[in-house]
């Protein structure tokens, strides 16, 4: 028991940077630079207000709407199942990283503590931060659900327990898949490359039998319609007895909070219970599966041979640029360290994947009847519209952001080459301007199944879409580079648990905010497609320059000046 | 080659003066020895001339160039090897010392010729198309030796550049320096071994709390201390 304390507060003050919270550690200095943190926290937290509002009152809508349909107890059983996909997939690239790339792990290994111990200390660490990200999401949907089913400080204490129920059973269920799926390919040659492959694999399989699953639980039979109507209001409990067909956690963390029955009181019970029983398995599987599997798990390959002459002259290679080596080396980090891969670079495969073949696989097409007819009313608007969402898609990859923080201990190397910042900004934004391409090439023709797009929509929103993609792309390395988080064991650090990230995302939204307000106003006067086109080019163009002239100047000083 | 006019660095807000007032000039064809206890400021100086830390006070010039004014050009003339040698390990090591040819602007005949020497001199001709990955500390150690090596640089600045080698890589390493030395061009490298420093070193500077407290060759030395000694002797003497 000690041991696992001491273990999870370890890592718990090694992965939150705990110590820089501790007054002991304050002094003038370092209140300067405390204090700019914070000032910096209230920025981001204030850009990104807007969508947080817009996120609660749409669950208060979402909510409302189930009331009125008398189905109000399914309304936290969906937000409830929502958070345990959320936390399943957070969970998965956190368990991949801090179970198999994080160093501490070396460490902890010749120490005389149990496996056991390290495995729930590790275990407890993930769910500690993933509260921090669930709160942000289920406090909202608990607030509203009191004010669908009522009751009183009961309600809360219920409401906590659940809470802290929440992710153990995704959490579980993602340690057991990521431990099977490196196990099974700890294969000598191309991990890497397999293991990245096996988890999109995995990923899509993933999405698929959601798909089927939600497809099954809302399918209504033709011509029954009106008994799932009748259903509906006789039943309050209709729909959420849907989803526990699939989910009962879900379910039963719903009616628990719902009242005071017996019902609550089993569901509270059953999600106890499940939860437990999740835990030890997944203790007793990982003192099985994932200490065998680490241990020389590190191993990488290597041939031992020496090239032929035509093979060595070959493979030194072609002369290129600085800029060309930097994105050289850039990519193949991004594409061999499966984290990175993971978290940059799929959401290039997975927003497309999630925004066009989702719809066709669930068959809603009715929702996009509804767009065809925005479409339809509108050409103009969903041209600017698109181009404002590829946008929006440039601001949430973290590639830019991260583009320093990336390279770690191995950041010095990028200090002491003899290049010029012009060099390093087209060499770092390459990969990312590559991904937005892909993005954009790929929604632009996927969009076309559904939505009947002219050509000129298509080139306008494309075009625009990657010229606005620009300027977020330059700010999120001028983030990065103003405050690059060098100082991590696991790779992990440097894009999850990385400000720069969310402070990019937040500027991305406001640049994409203020253009799409100003481009709404032009539209709304009746201005002509080409002259806002035109205008909104000119204010790119010189977000642009000011932001690349930013960008030149801080690399300059920051290589120059760190410490 | 390397001119230090009264360099200083202090960090923690002044707290710890890391570097005081220190000078001393690198010439061309002469390998110039760092000494001083740990903590003595040797790596904070090294830093200071490659241009990973800024000083607080003085002037670094390479070849002329003063390295906080014209910090580009200043890089191009250097090769450095540090005392960590944390690389890009996903690259294979051939794709390592290409791109530093790369970013050193190295031609193609140069690199392949240089890359091919080098190899062969530290033995890992057969590691060189694998994952720095799977390299062990030395060899990694090498094929960073081999990529500061690349651009064949006028000044070359290695901080404790023989711990964890064997006995023949660091042999070699002495030859390259030897070599490179006959050729004109300078080599400066801090180390804690006496006895190489006594043998390849040209002239030392002996450093401690920050502060030179002894320079010269070695015969400047010796004369210095009154008596025919080693230099272990010198070193515990005026460090202590
Ligand atoms: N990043 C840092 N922050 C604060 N103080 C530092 C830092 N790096 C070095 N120092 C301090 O500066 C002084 C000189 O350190 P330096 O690393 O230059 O010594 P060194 O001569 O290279 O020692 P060694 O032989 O152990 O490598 C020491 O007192 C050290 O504590
Ligand atoms: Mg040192």
């Amino acid at each position: 028991m000690r041991e696992i304390f001491i273990l999870t507060r370890a890592s718990l003050i090694n992965n939150f940077n705990l110590h820089s919270l501790n007054p002991a550690n304050f002094n003038q200095y370092r209140n300067m630079k405390e204090a700019r943190k914070v000032l910096l926290f209230i920025f981001v937290v204030v850009a990104l207000m807007p969508a947080y509002v817009l996120y609660i009152r749409l669950m208060r809508q979402i909510g409302f709407s189930f009331l009125m349909i008398n189905q109000e107890s399914y309304f936290m059983a969906l937000a409830h199942y929502a958070s345990v996909m959320m936390v399943f997939f957070l969970g998965l690239t956190y368990v991949l990283s801090y179970y198999y790339f994080s160093r501490d792990t070396d460490m902890l290994i010749p120490l005389p503590v149990k496996g056991r111990s390290i495995i729930i200390s590790k275990f407890i660490s993930l769910l500690v931060f993933e509260y921090f990200v669930l709160g942000i999401f289920i406090i909202p949907a608990i607030i509203i659900n009191h004010s669908l089913v009522g009751g009183g400080l009961v309600y809360y204490l219920k409401a906590m327990l659940v809470f802290l129920l929440t992710p153990v059973v995704p959490l579980s269920l993602a340690s057991v898949i990521i431990i099977t799926i490196m196990k099974f390919t700890n294969i000598k040659g191309k991990k890497d490359l397999i293991r990245v492959v096996s988890m999109f694999l995995f990923l899509f399989v993933f999405l698929g039998l959601q798909i089927v699953i939600q497809r099954a639980m809302m399918n209504i039979p033709f011509g029954n319609e009106q008994e799932f109507f009748s259903k509906l209001f006789t039943d309050n409990r209709y729909m959420i007895d849907m989803l526990g067909r699939f989910y009962p956690l879900s379910k039963w963390a719903a009616l628990g909070l719902a009242d005071n029955s017996m019902a609550a009181l089993t569901g509270l019970v059953g999600l106890l219970l499940t939860s437990i029983v999740f835990f030890t398995a997944v203790v007793l599987f990982s003192e099985k599966m994932y200490l065998g599997g680490i241990i020389g798990g590190n191993e990488t390959q290597s041939k031992k041979k020496a090239l032929s002459k035509e093979e060595f002259v070959k493979a030194s290679g072609k002369v290129s640029s600085s800029f060309m080596a930097i994105f050289r080396v850039d990519l193949i980090t991004l594409i061999k360290t499966p984290i990175y891969m993971f978290n940059c670079v799929s959401i290039v495969v997975l927003v497309p994947f999630i925004f066009l073949v989702m719809p066709a696989l669930t068959g809603v097409s009715s929702d996009m009847d509804v767009f065809i007819g925005i479409y339809e009313s509108n050409v103009k608007l969903f041209a600017f519209g698109l181009a404002g969402a590829y946008m929006l898609f440039a601001a949430l990859n973290p590639t830019a952001s991260t583009t320093f923080s990336r390279e770690g201990k191995t950041f010095y190397i990028t200090r002491i080459i003899p290049v010029a910042a012009k060099d390093h900004i087209v060499g770092r934004a390459l990969a990312p301007v590559l991904m937005q391409i892909f993005t954009i090439i790929v929604v632009s023709f996927g969009i076309r199944f559904y939505i009947p797009l002219d050509l000129s929509t298509m080139v306008i929103s494309a075009f625009l879409g990657f010229a606005a993609s620009l300027p977020v792309i330059l700010s999120g390395i001028l983030i990065d580079i103003s405050r690059p988080l060098l100082d991590w064991d696991n790779p992990q650090r440097a894009v999850k648990q990385n400000m720069n990230v969310i402070i990019a995302m937040a500027i991305g939204a406001i640049m994409a905010l203020a253009i799409g307000f100003l481009t709404y106003l032009m539209i709304n006067i009746n201005l002509a497609t080409l002259i806002i086109l035109l205008i909104d080019l000119i204010i790119i163009v010189a977000l642009i320059y000011v932001v690349y002239n930013l960008l030149t100047r801080r690399i300059t000083y920051q290589l120059a000046n760190m410490e | 080659m390397l001119k230090i006019e009264n360099l200083s660095k202090s960090y923690s807000k002044g707290t710890t003066k890391a570097v005081d007032n220190i000078s001393f000039e690198v010439k061309p064809g002469e390998i110039y020895g760092f000494l001083g206890p740990n903590g003595a400021g040797k790596t904070t100086t090294i830093k200071m001339i490659v241009g990973l830390l800024k000083q607080d006070s003085g002037v670094i010039l390479v070849d002329g160039i003063d390295i906080g004014k014209d910090s580009l050009k200043a890089k191009l003339k250097m090769g450095y090897v540090p005392d960590n040698p944390q690389i890009y390990d996903k690259l294979r090591g051939l794709e390592y010392l290409n791109f530093m040819a790369d970013v050193y602007r190295v031609s193609k005949e140069d690199r392949t010729q240089r890359i091919e020497k080098y190899l062969k001199l530290f033995s890992l001709e057969d590691a060189a198309n694998d994952l720095i990955n799977s390299y062990s500390h030395g060899m990694k150690q090498k094929i960073v030796l081999t990529g500061a090596l690349i651009n064949d640089p006028d000044l070359f600045v290695l901080d404790e550049p023989m711990v964890g080698l064997d006995p023949k890589s660091a042999f070699n390493i002495k030859e390259v320096m030897r070599e490179m030395c006959d050729r004109g061009k300078s080599v400066f490298f801090s180390t804690h071994v006496l006895e190489v420093a006594e043998k390849i070193c040209d002239r030392i500077s002996i450093i401690n709390n920050g502060q030179i407290i002894a320079q010269g060759t070695m015969t400047e030395l010796r004369a210095k201390a009154g008596r025919e000694e080693s230099l272990e002797k010198i070193f515990l003497e005026v460090t202590q």
